[in-house]
């Protein structure tokens, strides 16, 4: 069942805000199943990913989010955030 | 490109790192080097991901350290006193408990002068980082991990700053200071590159590790979690829910290296069939081939044998050299386990091998 909250990120929007923040230099046809960590997410970007996903959703990022797994693609990134939102 | 490995690394330090206090100090005369710059900002999201920073400057004027933080926008105030000053340890830990760094004058002590060590032991911090001109070069390079036992052996293979800074370093660690870190300020990425992997970039000093085999707390599930879910895929463990933990909290054991949970087992009783089951054995992937397994099993067993249990079992599809070769247990089969178990196992689907182990 696809879950929709407020304020949920589409894996577009993610891709546009990525890039807007300057985490990421993402180009513009990204795909939202591309590969996050091929597209220059070094040490220093997943540090400035992280704090800048909970600045913007409010949320606090546990061990059990923070794997691999949850930030390959911006499908992924865009589906533990809205579980993780109220 | 960064290698998924490498991904993994920074995400395993992440909540290790949240709410412990960084003591970052920098020399003054490479204050306007952009790569200290850059260690700012990396400061700022270090802040933002909830690391407590005391911001010091070694040399110079404090202004100019705290209008670069208003530049990197780290939410800094400033310590009335310098570092040499007894109260400064007060002032500072109240500007921290308000959420915001501190930023202090350390320009009348070296690096790691014992007022600065004093002053590090009075907040709690977790690491001094220091931003020099120069790293301590061992043979010509940094090295990673110095254990503050063996630094006085190293001091002849560095210079004589090298050698003062690696002597400073250790008695920082003996006086309570975990860990030392001594980088060049004007490498750039020095400090993720550093703080965010397990081989380093400069030269770290370490007070020797704490590790002890101890109780599950209800704050770690969380950890412990994580741990499992990771593996569950790699190594086939069964996943688990906060819930069935939270039930059995007895049951789980953890082996913590300076508090942080490094590895886990659990002992199931069946107190009925006179037995109980080693499970949920994990040890985290930078931490294997150290025997830290064999350890966890072995603790397990000896509390197992304090309650009169008589024989354990285990469950693994995988790991049968380590039950059978390094624990010398028995290969048995589902008609070794006790009913319930047996019922639940066949139930399951999953293809494990039985081990079995008499305790005398």
């Amino acid at each position: 069942m696809e879950v929709t909250k407020k304020n949920s990120p589409t894996p577009t929007e993610l891709i546009d805000w990525l890039n807007d923040e300057g985490v990421l230099e993402l180009d513009w046809d990204f795909p939202e199943d591309g590969n996050l960590a091929g597209a220059g997410l070094d040490s220093a970007a997943v540090v400035q990913l992280i704090a800048a996903v909970e600045d913007r959703y409010g949320i606090e990022l546990g061990p059990e989010d923070l794997t691999v797994e949850h930030l390959a693609t911006p499908t992924s990134l865009a589906a533990r955030i809205t579980e993780l939102l109220p | 490109m960064a290698q998924q490995s490498d991904v993994r690394e920074v995400l395993q330090y992440i909540p290790q790192f949240r709410g412990k206090v960084f003591f970052v100090l920098i020399e003054a005369g490479i204050l306007p080097e952009p790569a200290v710059a850059e260690s700012l900002l990396d400061l700022a999201v270090l802040e933002d991901l909830g690391v407590k920073l005391v911001l010091g400057v070694l040399g110079g004027d404090l202004k100019d350290l705290y209008d670069w933080t208003l530049e990197c926008e780290i939410m800094a105030a400033r310590v009335s006193r310098p570092i040499t000053d007894p109260l400064a340890v007060r002032e500072t830990l109240e500007i921290l408990a308000r959420g915001q760094s501190a930023v202090i004058d350390a320009s009348a002590t070296g690096p790691l002068d014992l007022p600065v060590v004093d002053f590090a032991r009075g907040v709690g911090v977790a690491k001094i980082i220091t931003l020099l001109e120069e790293a301590i070069l061992i043979d010509g390079a940094p090295a990673h991990a110095i254990r503050a036992a063996e630094a006085e052996s190293l001091t002849g293979r560095t210079d004589a700053s090298g050698a003062a800074l690696l002597r400073a370093a250790a008695v920082a660690c003996h006086r309570g200071v975990p860990r030392v870190h001594v980088l060049n300020g004007r490498q750039q990425g020095v400090l993720v590159d550093e703080l965010f992997s397990n081989e380093g970039v400069g030269t770290m000093i370490h007070a020797d590790s704490y590790r002890v085999i101890r109780p599950l707390r209800e704050e770690d599930i969380p950890e412990l979690l994580g741990m499992i879910g990771r593996s569950v895929r790699r190594t086939k463990l069964v996943a688990r829910t906060y819930e069935d933990i939270q039930s059995r909290l007895g049951d789980f054991h953890v082996m913590a290296i300076d508090d942080n949970v490094v590895g886990c087992v659990a002992l199931h009783e069946y107190r009925d069939e006179a037995c109980a089951e080693v499970a949920c054995l994990y040890v985290k992937q930078a931490h294997e081939g150290r025997g830290y397994g064999i350890e966890l099993v072995r603790h397990v067993e000896a509390l197992a044998r304090e309650r009169g249990i008589p024989r354990v079992f285990a469950l693994s599809n995988r790991a049968a050299e380590f039950f059978v070769g390094k624990l010398g247990y028995a290969p048995a089969t589902v008609l070794d386990l006790p009913l319930e178990r047996r019922v639940q196992f066949e139930a399951s689907g999953r293809d494990s091998l039985v081990f079995s182990l008499a305790l005398g």
